[in-house]
C-alpha cells in the first residue's frame, strides 16, 4: 500500500516544486541491522527446542531503498525530506528424512523525515557535506513456525509492528554533471525502539525479559542519483 | 519550474526502476540445513525373563511377576501394552524393563493368552524421534496355562551321604508346580527353599552340620500342594568332649568327624573358658587348649557349629566337665603345723596328709558324745582342740591323733551364774590360749562373759552381768581382749593383762575385729564405720601401754582394705594366716594376699570365695590345691 502512494507522491512533488537550485535524488544502499533483540528471540527459541536446529539466516546486511528532496536554503546548506525502505529477517531451519522444522522472522521497515545538509568544503566540483537525517520508522515483523513430521504439520504465525524514531548523522560527497547530480552517502542510523505489538496487545519477551523490538541500528552507505530543479 | 520534456522522461524511468527494485528485493529467507541423518535400520530383539524357568508354554503356579528386558539392546523401552486375553492389564516400565503381574488365583484353569507390545526408541536422533514420534514397534506373544492337577512321585528316599543330608525322588513330565523344601531344626522352621526348575529330582541340604531336623519336600501348585517325601533325622556331628591332660590343662577335643567338615566352623565366644572370640575350621579331629578353671569350678563350654552363610541353622553344643573334690565337703579348717588339714564335716572330723592329699584318720561327733555338728576351737600352736559336748562340758583332744581326750564340766559355773527365773542356760567357747586358759560366753537368763583356767577348774576373771562379747585371750594367755561398744563408728575394746592371778585393764584400742599375733606382742584390729565402707586395719604394740589405762593405745601402721573389687565383687572375710604372715583378704572373685609386715600385695588368686592357710587354697565344696 505504501509503495502505492509513495511514487505517484514522489512524482507529483517532483513536478510540481522542482526549481533550478532544488535537487531530487533516488537512493539505493546497503544498511546493517544490530537487531539484538530479534538475535536474542531466536537463540530463546532454539535452546527451549528439542529440535536441532541450525540458524541459516542471521538478520543480514541488506539493500535499502529511498530517495530525498532537498530545498537550498542558503549557499551552503539544504534542507529537505527524505525516504526509505529496508528489510532483513531471520531463519532456523532442519530437515532430515523424517520431515522438517523452521522458525522464519521477517521485518521490514519504511522511515520517513526531515533532513538538512551543509557544505564543510566549499568546493564546488567536489563538494562534502555533513548531513543530518532524522525521520519516523514504521516496521512490520512476520513470525512464522512451521513442523512437519510424516503427513502432521503444525503452524504457528504472528504479525506484529512498531514505531521508532531514528537519527542519522552522517556525511556526503555529490558530483555535478550538467543537470544530473550522483552522491555518495555514509552515516550511522541511531533509533529509539517501540515494542513490536500484535493488535496492541500481544508481544513478546526475551529471556532477559526485555520486550521483543527491532533494531535497525547500523551503518548506511548509499548511492543516489538524481536532478537538480 | 522548467524541467525540459526529456528531464521529466528520465526522471520518470528512474522512479520505475526505483519502484520494481522496490517491490522484488524485499528480504526473504531462503537457506535451508538438510541433515545427512539416515533412517534407523529395522531391528530383531530377543527377552531376558527374571524367572529363569520360563517357557512358552507358561504354567502359572502361583502369583509371579514376570519381567521382561530386551537382550543385548540398551534402548529405551517408552510405552508398553500388556493384553491377557485381549484385555489390557496393568503393567510398568521400571529399569528399562516391563514389569506386570499374573496371578492364577484370579484365571480360569486352562490356556490364556498373553500379548506384549513395546515401543521402543529408534535413537536415531531424527525430528520425528525427537517429537515421540519415531520408535520401534516389538510384540511377542505367549501362552499361560492353569493346571490344577497336581503330579505323582513314585519314589523318595533320603539320608546322609558324604557328609550331607541328601534326598532324591522320582522325576515328572508335569511342569505346572514349584518344589518347596521345607525344614524345622529343633522346633524352628527355616524359610523355605524354592526349585522352580521341575526338572530336578535331588536335593542337597547346605545348612544341616548335625542334631535333630525335620524335612519335607513338596510340589506345590495352583490349588495343590503334594508331598513327596518327608521324614526326621538326628546326627552328632562328631564326638565333643572337654578333658585334661597330662598336664592338667583342660582341653576341648573332638574327632570322627561324622558330617562333611566343607566351609563348616566352630565358633567359641569369649563367654567360655578362652582369652578372645574363636573361630576354627572343623576338621576330622583336633584340639584347643582352654583357660584353667578357678578352684573347685566346674567347665562349661558352649560353642555353635554352622557351615558358613548357614548361621541360622548352627548346632548349639555344651559340653561339661565338673570339678572333681579332692576332700570332704566342709564347714571348718585347720592347718596344722605338720602339713595335716583338719576338716570339720556336718557329721565327723578329718585329718588329711597334705603332702599327697590323704585322708588319713576320720573322728565322728557321735564318737564323742555329740549329737550335731559344732565348731572346733583350735589352740594359737594348734597343740590342741576343743569342741563343746553335750550338757555342760566341753572336749578337748589332740588334733594330730585324734586322741589325748580330756573332758572339762562346768556346771557348777552354770548353778552359779544362772538367774532363777531363767528356764535354761548355755554356754559357747570363744578362744584358747597354748597355757590353758579359755575364754567362754555363758547364758543363764543373763550374759556373762569369762576367762575360764581349764587345769585349775577356776573363772579368773567374770564380766559384769549382761556382757554376751566373748573375749579374745593371747596365746600366752597374758592378755585378752573384750569389746566394749558396738557402735559401728565407735567401736572399741579394752586390753586385759594378767598380773598375778588376776586381770586388769591396760589401755584402750579401736576395732570391731582384733587378732593377736604370734609372738603376743601386737594387736591387729579391723574396722569399719558402716559395712559399706573399706576395712580399717591397724597394728598396736602391746608393750607400748599407755599410761592411763583408760587412755587408748597408739597404733603403729594402718592400711585400708576395700570393700568391694567392684560390680558388686565385695569382701568376704579377711583371715590372718601366721604361717605366712599373710593377711588373706577374700572377695566374691579372688584371693588377695596381703604382707602384713609391708602391708603390700602380693598375691592375687582368681576364685570364688577362697579360703588360705599355710600357701594352700581351699574352698568349702571341697577342693584344695597348693598355691602356684
Amino acid at each position: 500500500m505504501k509503495k502505492l502512494i509513495f511514487i505517484p507522491l514522489l512524482f507529483l512533488i517532483t513536478s510540481v516544486m522542482a526549481q533550478e537550485s532544488n535537487t531530487l535524488l533516488f537512493r539505493v544502499g546497503i544498511g546493517t541491522y544490530s537487531m539484538k533483540s530479534q538475535k536474542k528471540f531466536q537463540q530463546d527459541y532454539l535452546r527451549s527446542s528439542k529440535i536441532p536446529f541450525v540458524n541459516v539466516h542471521n538478520f543480514p546486511a541488506f539493500p535499502t531503498f529511498g530517495g530525498s528532496f532537498g530545498i537550498r536554503i542558503s549557499p551552503s546548506a539544504s534542507l529537505g525530506l527524505w525516504a526509505e525502505y529496508a528489510s532483513t529477517g531471520g531463519r532456523l531451519h532442519y530437515k532430515d528424512y523424517s520431515g522438517h522444522a523452521v522458525l522464519d522472522q521477517v521485518l521490514k521497515t519504511f522511515q520517513i523525515g526531515p533532513f538538512i545538509q551543509y557544505n564543510i568544503n566549499n568546493s564546488t566540483t567536489w563538494p562534502v557535506y555533513l548531513t543530518l537525517h532524522s525521520s519516523v520508522a514504521n516496521t512490520n515483523e512476520n513470525i512464522r513456525s512451521e513442523i512437519k513430521v510424516g503427513n502432521q504439520t503444525v503452524k504457528e504465525s504472528y504479525k506484529l509492528n512498531s514505531l521508532n524514531y531514528t537519527l542519522r548523522p552522517g556525511f556526503m560527497m555529490s558530483r555535478q554533471v550538467s543537470a544530473m547530480v550522483f552522491q555518495l552517502g555514509i552515516g550511522t542510523e541511531l533509533q529509539l525502539h517501540g515494542t513490536l505489538k500484535e493488535n496492541k496487545d500481544l508481544y513478546f519477551k526475551t529471556s532477559d525479559g526485555k520486550e521483543l523490538v527491532a533494531q535497525w541500528d547500523g551503518l548506511r552507505l548509499t548511492f543516489g542519483i538524481g536532478f537538480k530543479l | 519550474m522548467g524541467i525540459r520534456l526529456k528531464e521529466l522522461g528520465v526522471l520518470l524511468i528512474c522512479t520505475l526502476i526505483i519502484g520494481l527494485l522496490f517491490h522484488q528485493c524485499t528480504f526473504e529467507p531462503h537457506h535451508e540445513f538438510i541433515s545427512p541423518r539416515k533412517a534407523p535400520e529395522p531391528i530383531s530383539v530377543s527377552f531376558i525373563i527374571n524367572d529363569p524357568t520360563f517357557n512358552d508354554p507358561y504354567y502359572l503356579v502361583a502369583p509371579t511377576r514376570l519381567i521382561f528386558k530386551l537382550k543385548d539392546l540398551n534402548n529405551t523401552i517408552i510405552s508398553s501394552e500388556i493384553t491377557l486375553n485381549g484385555r489390557s492389564i496393568d503393567s510398568e516400565i521400571y529399569r528399562n524393563g516391563v514389569e506386570f503381574g499374573l496371578n492364577p488365583h484370579l484365571m480360569a484353569i486352562g490356556s490364556h493368552s498373553i500379548s506384549m507390545t513395546f515401543n521402543v526408541d529408534t535413537k536415531s536422533g531424527s525430528l520425528a524421534n525427537r517429537l515421540g514420534a519415531e520408535y520401534y514397534v516389538i510384540k511377542q506373544t505367549f501362552t499361560v496355562i492353569i493346571d490344577p492337577t497336581p503330579p505323582v512321585f513314585n519314589s523318595f528316599e533320603a539320608g546322609m551321604e558324604n557328609g550331607y543330608l541328601q534326598m532324591k525322588w522320582s522325576g515328572t513330565d508335569k511342569t505346572n508346580f514349584v518344589y518347596k523344601i521345607k525344614r524345622t531344626h529343633y522346633g524352628r522352621s527355616l524359610s523355605d527353599t524354592l526349585i522352580q526348575d521341575t526338572r530336578i529330582n535331588h536335593y542337597i541340604e547346605p545348612g544341616y552340620v548335625g542334631g535333630e531336623i525335620h524335612y519335607q519336600v513338596v510340589a506345590s501348585g495352583v490349588g495343590f500342594e503334594s508331598v513327596v517325601g518327608s521324614g526326621t533325622i538326628e546326627h552328632t556331628p562328631a564326638d565333643f568332649q572337654i578333658a585334661k591332660n597330662d598336664e592338667g590343662v583342660p582341653q576341648f577335643m573332638w574327632s570322627n568327624t561324622y558330617i562333611n567338615p566343607e566351609k563348616v566352623q566352630i565358633y567359641i565366644s569369649d563367654n567360655n573358658p578362652v582369652k578372645n572370640d574363636l573361630r576354627i575350621p572343623l576338621s576330622p579331629s583336633g584340639s584347643i587348649d582352654l583357660d584353667v578353671p578357678t578352684l573347685g569350678n566346674d567347665m562349661r563350654l558352649y560353642f555353635d557349629l554352622y557351615r558358613t552363610g548357614y548361621f541360622s541353622q548352627r548346632l548349639q553344643v555344651h559340653l561339661y566337665l565338673p570339678a572333681i573334690p579332692n576332700i570332704k565337703p566342709f564347714v571348718q579348717f585347720e592347718i596344722l603345723n605338720e602339713n595335716k588339714l583338719i576338716l570339720v564335716t556336718d557329721e565327723k572330723i578329718y585329718r588329711y596328709n597334705l603332702k599327697d592329699i590323704i585322708l588319713e584318720d576320720s573322728l565322728s561327733f557321735a564318737e564323742l558324745g555329740i549329737n550335731s555338728s559344732r565348731q572346733i576351737v583350735f589352740t594359737p600352736d594348734k597343740s590342741k582342740a576343743y569342741i563343746w559336748g553335750n550338757s555342760f562340758t566341753f572336749i578337748g583332744f589332740d588334733p594330730l591323733a585324734f586322741d589325748k581326750f580330756t573332758y572339762h564340766d562346768v556346771e557348777f559355773i552354770s548353778k552359779e551364774l544362772t538367774e532363777p527365773s531363767a528356764r535354761w542356760s548355755s554356754f559357747s567357747l570363744g578362744s584358747f590360749s597354748n597355757t590353758g586358759l579359755a575364754s567362754l560366753s555363758f547364758f543363764g537368763g543373763v550374759y556373762y562373759t569369762m576367762i575360764f583356767d581349764i587345769e585349775k577348774g577356776i573363772i579368773t576373771w567374770l564380766s559384769p552381768k549382761g556382757d554376751g562379747i566373748v573375749p579374745i585371750i593371747s596365746g600366752d594367755g597374758k592378755y585378752f581382749i573384750k569389746k566394749i561398744a558396738s557402735i559401728f563408728e565407735d567401736e572399741k575394746a579394752k586390753i586385759f593383762k594378767r598380773e598375778n592371778e588376776t586381770f586388769n585393764i591396760i589401755g584402750e584400742i579401736e576395732g570391731s575385729d582384733y587378732i593377736f599375733n604370734p609372738d603376743n606382742t601386737k594387736i591387729i584390729s579391723f574396722s569399719k564405720i558402716s559395712p559399706y565402707h573399706d576395712l580399717n586395719t591397724k597394728f598396736y604394740n602391746l608393750l607400748e601401754e599407755p599410761q592411763d589405762p583408760s587412755n587408748s593405745y597408739i597404733f603403729s601402721k594402718y592400711v585400708t582394705i576395700p570393700n568391694s573389687l567392684g560390680n558388686s565383687d565385695g569382701l568376704r572375710r579377711i583371715t590372718y594366716d601366721p604361717y605366712t604372715n599373710y593377711f588373706a583378704i577374700t572377695y566374691d572373685s579372688a584371693l588377695k594376699l596381703m604382707n602384713a609386715s609391708t602391708l603390700k600385695y602380693e598375691k592375687s588368686i582368681p576364685g570364688f570365695r577362697l579360703d588360705f592357710s599355710n600357701n594352700y587354697i581351699l574352698r568349702p565344696s571341697g577342693f584344695i590345691e597348693a598355691v602356684k
